[in-house]
């Protein structure tokens, strides 16, 4: 049974028009014209227990609003989310209590008061346990270093303090599924680093099913092993991080460090990227031969000291496949999903 | 939603309070001279007049601060809570409450009781107090009843009516005006019912039944004849408070449904 | 000069956005007077008290409810929001006055209250309780300029409450007690000649009753014409010793914003 199943869901809003300028404003005193945008269309997808998957698209694709329909904030227009077997907004209440939930941007703690304040009213509010709650408490306080601002008002703390309290409070109850909204948006490196750090203990160890949205890669890469890629609405990916480089990223880079400087060499199927000296940088497409034919023809006529090959970056493959689908959609407005599939 | 919790919330809030503490003695001092501005202007047009439709200065005193007492102990519970709603729903913080297992209502309005309406209470209370002794009301079982139920149905109307405003929050972008014209009705209670027009009562007792929130019981109390009715019907004043609340309620989850079937 | 009537339009439109709004302020509006109409209704005729007829305050409750709506009320919450969320710096750097972006502002939306809500709450006004015209063309004269003092002393209140804030930083405390003030000093519901002679002894020494009494009573004729340039003095004096308050404390602010760093 899947810890979270959607299917078939759509989410519709409707927006009201406001016309520019001061007779735009005169004539809005006499009209109400609205438009529906379909923030969410048509997706299905189902989740395992104990799952880390990164939800991602670029901005306005629907992802916090999947988020707010699984959490029984928002209803689908169509279609029905299942989340630990029972529809979320008719179940809300008994289902927040196993579902963590932080949003980035908006915070839910005392701004003036000590951060243990906060944490205290969870527990009262979750009627968590003494015993589970320094359990809690003690797990977060230790992996994310709370404990050297725990007794200072929220108000003092930096962004990335305050998103790791965030995080702690929405574990405190031991929540089954915990979903995070841009969790690590506006970090810096270090704390980024602390968050994923945290979140894959917490998926490893606790066994708790993380759902998180992002424009990062990086968390993807580190945290969840696969990924749901949604765009205007519509799925366009869902599998996992290897599948999808695959499928995509069929470019290499291959960096040869030659015994000396061979002047400019051309091979049919390398193209030269980067030339440090006698360090040369090229890019392969697979078309059927391998990388290691190529390295080892170029080694018959020239002495090479190292050659290492690495992966196009994820980052790079996303924005090839936003661009590609951006294409597609120039060309045939066309409706279709191209990349839905890939295991899982 | 439990009193426990109510409680706990609010020996937050004081003490978050505290934070500020001169800031807030501050206000306090501030509004108290504002509403004794109130006061004062009332008091200066009565010397000039002194009745208005039959009341002298000390029942008016007496009508305008169970007025403001129970507005103050209804918008402790409703009227920040209830104008900022429209700013929490447009940029999403109210979601959050839908991700807490307790009632959403309960605990917007537990997590925002205002203290901050300490003041009202203060100059309210103090002036009440200073009627009931120049008008010499008898302190008999029934009337202190009376005058308790009175006020927390009084209390309760003032609640409803700025709970249902909220609701508006979740069909229009915006409900501040509301609240703005709210308070322009309520002006009408700082004075005695009869000074106004057949329809204004009318509308006073049944559409907006501002009227119970301080005539009603104020003239029973004090014996006023209200148009010949008789004496058993002041006991309708501590029923309509409930009652109007409890629509209101409704009419507020109703909107949460609707916000969460509509989406922001 | 453009620049700042550019802000003016600005705030005009801005206001336009929210169309279901007038409405609701006309009904308002309405609902003011006629409140004041009818307590004024219950007590004359009772007791004969000079200057005081029905259609005498009826246009006294009318005039002073719609110059509420002109005056520019919202100054002192927007400095204060924006000291609160520090954008006042990035304010203070464009290169433009700040106070008189403030007015400019606050004038747009004086305009569109004037078009939207005053001259429509007039026309209701005058024709379900009846306005009474003007004393005489001069009186007409006179009220039109205190109208334009009551802008500017409700502007420079505001700006001041707003400088004061920047050092107690309770733009809430201040603005109410402004309000307590505004509301017994101003005689915008009791005309001043009702007062008992203490208190209106003492209003007629403060400046707030420029916000009220003296445009209605200039209006109906009340002030004598012989004392119409005393009342004039007075405002500009008042005007002018606001300025120099204003000037002085903007400049201290200014320094402080600059040591605190905003």
């Amino acid at each position: 049974m899947s810890i979270i199943s959607v299917s078939g869901v759509t989410k519709i809003y409707r927006q009201y028009r406001r016309f520019p300028g001061i007779i735009g404003s005169v004539r809005s005193l006499f009209t109400r014209q609205y438009s529906e945008e379909i923030a969410v269309k048509d997706i299905t997808f189902s989740i395992e227990k104990g799952e880390a998957v990164g939800y991602l698209g670029p901005n306005g694709a629907g992802k916090s609003t999947m988020i707010k329909m699984m959490t029984g904030i928002l209803l689908p227009s169509a279609g029905e989310v299942r989340v630990l077997n029972e529809i979320p907004h008719k179940a809300r209440k008994n289902n927040s209590q196993h579902l963590g939930v932080v949003f980035g941007q908006r915070s839910q703690l005392w701004w003036d008061l000590p951060v243990t304040d906060s944490f205290e009213l969870h527990k009262y509010i979750y009627k968590i346990s003494d015993e589970s709650y320094r359990k809690n408490l003690g797990f977060c306080t230790e992996l994310l270093s709370l404990s050297d601002f725990i007794n200072k008002p929220v108000r003092q703390l930096s962004l990335g303090q305050r998103m790791r309290v965030e995080i702690a409070m929405a574990l405190l109850h031991e929540p089954e599924i915990l979903f995070l909204d841009e969790p690590t948006i506006g970090l810096d490196v270090m704390a980024k680093d602390q968050i994923r750090q945290f979140l894959r203990a917490v998926n490893q160890e606790k066994k708790t099913t993380i759902l998180l949205t992002t424009h990062d890669m990086k968390d993807i890469e580190e945290i969840c092993p696969r990924m749901i890629i949604v765009n205007k609405g519509s799925l366009v990916y869902d599998g996992s991080v290897a599948a999808l480089r695959s499928k995509l990223g069929d470019e290499r880079r291959v960096v040869i460090e030659f015994a000396q400087d061979p002047g400019s060499i051309e091979i049919s199927g390398l193209t030269l990227i980067k030339e440090e000296g006698s360090r040369k940088t090229f890019l392969f497409t697979r078309n059927g031969t391998t990388v290691f034919d190529y390295v080892s023809r170029i080694a018959e006529k020239y002495p090479i000291e190292d050659v290492s090959i690495e992966d196009v970056d994820i980052e790079s493959i996303i924005r090839r496949l936003y661009k590609q689908l951006a294409a597609e959609d120039e060309e045939s407005q066309g409706r279709q999903p191209i990349l839905v599939g890939g295991a899982n | 939603m439990t009193l426990p919790l109510f409680f706990k919330l609010v020996r937050l809030l004081m003490k978050e309070r505290m934070e500020y503490r001169a800031d807030f003695l501050l206000s306090i001092f501030a509004q108290i001279i504002a509403y004794g501005g109130d006061y004062i202007v009332i008091w200066m047009f009565i010397q000039r007049f002194d009745t208005i439709a039959g009341w002298n200065w000390p029942e008016i005193a007496f009508l305008y601060s169970i007025g403001l007492f129970t507005y103050a102990l209804g918008a402790s519970f409703s009227f920040v809570q209830m104008r900022d709603l429209e700013e929490q729903v447009k940029n999403g913080t109210f979601d959050s409450l839908l991700i807490k297992p307790v009632n959403p209502y309960l605990f917007l309005i537990s997590r925002g009781f205002n203290l901050g309406y300490i003041a009202h209470i203060l100059i309210s209370a103090s002036v009440m107090i200073w009627a009931i002794i120049q008008l010499d009301l008898k302190w008999t079982l029934i009337n202190v009843l009376y005058l308790i139920l009175s006020v927390i149905s009084g209390a309760l109307i003032n609640a409803g009516i700025m709970t249902l405003i909220g609701s508006v929050s979740f069909v229009w972008v915006r409900s501040g005006f509301l609240f703005n014209l709210f308070f322009r009705l309520k002006e009408f209670i700082s004075f005695p019912l009869p000074v106004f027009g057949a329809l204004i009562q009318i509308l006073l007792t049944i559409v907006m039944p501002l009227a119970f929130v301080n005539y009603y019981p104020a003239a029973f109390l004090l014996s006023k004849d209200i148009l010949g009715l008789p004496t058993w019907s002041m006991w309708f004043v501590p029923v309509v408070g409930p009652f109007c609340y409890w629509v209101a309620y409704r009419a507020w989850m109703g909107g949460v449904n609707k916000y969460q079937s509509a989406g922001g | 000069m453009k620049t700042y009537l550019m802000f003016t339009a600005k705030a005009f439109s801005n206001q336009m956005a929210y169309r279901s709004e007038v409405w609701f302020r006309l009904l308002g509006n309405f609902v003011t007077i006629l409140i004041q109409v009818a307590i004024w209704k219950a007590v004359i005729g009772e007791v004969d008290v000079g200057q005081v007829s029905i259609e005498t305050m009826t246009t006294y409750s009318i005039l002073n409810t719609l110059l509420t709506a002109l005056l520019l009320n919202g100054i002192s919450g927007k400095v204060d929001s924006s000291l609160k969320s520090g954008s006042i710096s990035s304010e203070l750097v464009k290169p433009i006055s700040y106070p008189l972006y403030l007015l400019f502002e606050g004038l747009g939306g004086s305009v569109y209250q004037l078009v939207f809500t005053a001259v429509p709450s007039f026309l209701i006004a005058w024709l379900y309780f009846g306005i009474m015209p003007p004393a005489s063309p001069v009186f007409l004269a006179a009220y039109v300029t205190a109208l334009l003092m009551a802008l500017a002393i409700s502007f420079l209140l505001g700006y001041l409450v707003s400088l004061i804030a920047f050092w107690f930083m309770n733009h809430f405390a201040l603005s109410w007690m402004l309000g307590g003030l505004l509301t017994i000093f101003s005689g915008s519901f009791l005309p001043l000649w009702l007062f008992p002679p203490t208190w209106e002894g003492v209003a007629k020494l403060l400046p707030f009753q420029f916000l009220g009494y003296v445009p209605a009573s200039l209006y109906l004729g009340v002030i004598p014409a012989e004392s119409i340039l005393g009342v004039f003095i007075a405002g500009i004096i008042w005007i002018a010793i606001l300025l120099l308050i204003v000037q002085w404390l903007w400049k201290k602010a200014i320094s402080r914003l600059v040591i605190q760093g905003g």
